[in-house]
């Protein structure tokens, strides 16, 4: 590297920082927030000197419910994960066998889904949630979800089944594989780097929806997080270092499950397959 | 008959297995996508709040909603939403995975982790921390933007003229990570040979951006347009946490008035035509693209 080069990497390297500290600066405001005393809370400063953690012992002092919140976050995100996960790899497989006439235009008419935003059909699933009685019920989220996330992924998964060679199918009925087989033990390993961008991508949208969950959950203890964050919002009005405190429990999950996964993410999104 | 005309009228038959592979994803868009639109449009054509008590009154509730002044306030919001957050996200993202990609040599991994964090913040909490910091006096941007000489505590949130641009400003910083992620991927695929080319011929910085990076990544300007169009049409929690669509409605979006008129004032009719108005929207916006960019080369995979 000549000294040229080097001179502009630390260039390239100082301009980037600038900007990933502007971008930290809401988090940190959130965290410092929720670590500041009465008297430092109303202070229109990003960092402050001492600090206390008495927010996070209000929080759990004074909402048992809490962990039950979080664990309905859980089931409402991993069911519709699953189930985003084994219909979109079923159907990029169906549309990859021969004989399945139409084809194309099933899936031009899933991929329609895409262009449809949730704000048109929040009225119809509340009132068909509610006709199957399931306000309050976290089925009322997990089915929609599913149903808005399927097209996406069959948009990822769809580029890496073209990806995978005809004559390794060919060859594994030759010896006898059956369907079952052939789609469980064969596509859907191959499959896996565009499996793991729609499950991370899914798992992110379906734990942070918020319209459809503020229409179907109207119970204190049923509600998902994002929800918990808004109705906290109006009753710390005046203790907002309790209400940061929350905040930042609510988030701090997902974002170390990002940094767990985000290296499979960007390895599956950058695999060949995803045009954008 | 020939071997070779049995094959094909073997080959003609339809492929039962195949089809039921499809079949999950085709119940749950029948269920769940198309049945709601249909709902949609039927009960759009009455007024009412619940199911059971329903009156049939024809095209009215689009009449109405023609000559709504918060419904036009909407499109505008929507219109001005789109035409700011998608070019802004998509130059920051862009430049950001340029850097990241093509320039650094090392922590490559660190950086597109930061930008891409606000995206795994859930809206709610965006919109709260976005809401305090914006507020005047205690808030940290007005009280920072005063000390590099930008002086006057401004209630950006609470002017009908700025309220929307604070959301827009929230939204930003929440979906350029989505923009750099897509461009980093869509980098990924520019033939390294390409990128050779342009080093050899000399070119500067800004013309290999120019004339190969930008040109290359097309698809991916398209699908984050057609993404932002509809990301826009469904903004909701950000609105109606950050303004809950004040002041007087300044800052409402189709989202925001559709949970205001159905479910604030029970206009259950009234809100479902909004509905049907903000899908058809959608559409339109859907076919200007397809027709007019060629957008949605992914439309195409399934051909084969």
């Amino acid at each position: 590297m000549t000294f040229k080069e080097k001179r502009g990497q630390i260039g390239w390297a100082i301009l980037l920082l600038l900007f990933a500290f502007l971008f930290m600066v809401p988090l940190i405001f959130m965290i410092s927030m929720s670590l500041r005393t009465p008297d430092t809370i109303g202070l229109p400063k990003l960092f402050i000197a001492d600090i206390t953690f008495k927010n996070y012992q209000n929080v759990f002092a004074k909402n048992p419910q809490l962990p039950g919140n979080f664990l309905g976050s859980v089931i409402v995100t991993v069911s519709s994960v699953a189930l985003v996960a084994i219909c979109s790899s079923m159907a990029v497989f169906g549309f990859s066998r021969k004989n399945v006439h139409g084809k194309v235009l099933i899936y031009n008419i899933l991929l329609c889904t895409l262009m449809v935003p949730l704000a048109g059909l929040v009225v119809p699933l509340t009132q068909l949630n509610s006709k199957l009685g399931w306000i309050n019920n976290y089925m009322g989220l997990i089915l929609p979800y599913t149903a808005l996330g399927i097209p996406y992924a069959i948009t990822i998964l769809q580029g890496f089944m073209i990806g995978i060679p005809k004559e390794l199918e060919e060859a594994a009925v030759i010896d006898g594989c059956g369907l079952m087989r052939l789609f469980m033990q064969i596509v859907c390993p191959l499959l896996k780097p565009g499996i793991v961008v729609i499950v991370i991508w899914q798992f992110l949208t379906s734990w942070n929806e918020f319209f459809l969950a503020m229409c179907t959950l109207t119970d204190e203890a049923k509600k998902t997080l994002p929800l918990v964050a808004q109705q906290y919002n109006g009753a710390y009005f005046s203790q907002p270092g309790t209400l940061f405190a929350a905040l930042t429990l609510i988030t701090i999950p997902m974002l170390v499950f990002y940094v767990l996964v985000q290296k499979q993410f960007v390895k599956g999104l950058t695999a060949g397959a995803v045009k954008g | 008959m020939s071997e070779a005309s049995v094959s094909v009228k073997v080959k003609k038959k339809y492929n039962i297995p195949g089809y039921l592979f499809i079949l999950p994803s085709i119940l749950f868009f029948v269920f769940y996508i198309l049945y709601p639109i249909v709902f949609v449009g039927w009960s759009s054509v009455y007024n009412w709040s619940t199911l059971k008590n329903m009156t049939f009154v024809g095209l009215e509730n689009y009449t109405k909603i023609f000559q709504d002044k918060v419904f036009w306030t909407t499109m505008r919001n929507s219109l001005f939403w789109i035409i700011t957050t998608v070019p802004i996200q998509a130059t920051l993202g862009f430049f950001f995975a340029y850097i990241i990609e093509e320039r650094l040599h090392k922590k490559k991994g660190f950086y597109r982790t930061i930008f891409f964090l606000p995206v795994a913040t859930s809206v709610a909490v965006v919109a709260i921390v976005w809401g305090k910091m914006l507020q005047p006096y205690q808030g940290i941007i007005t009280h920072y933007l005063s000390l590099i000489g930008i002086k006057g505590q401004m209630n950006i949130l609470g002017m009908p003229n700025t309220a929307i641009f604070g959301c827009i400003l929230a939204n930003i910083w929440e979906w350029t990570g989505w923009s750099m992620i897509m461009y980093v991927a869509g980098m990924s695929q520019i033939p390294e040979d390409m990128k050779e080319a342009a080093k050899i011929d000399g070119a500067t910085k800004w013309k290999e951006i120019r004339y190969i990076y930008f040109p290359a990544l097309s698809s991916t300007h398209k699908s984050l347009l057609m993404l932002g169009i509809i990301g826009s049409l469904q903004t909701f929690g950000l609105i109606y946490t950050m303004t809950g669509g004040g002041p007087n409605h300044a800052s409402e979006m189709p989202g925001t008035y559709i949970f205001q008129m159905g479910f604030t004032n029970q206009q259950m009719g009234y809100a479902s035509a909004l509905s049907m108005v903000t899908l058809v929207f959608a559409l339109v916006m859907t076919i200007i693209q397809v027709k007019g960019l060629g957008a949605g080369d992914f439309m195409k995979k399934g051909d084969e």
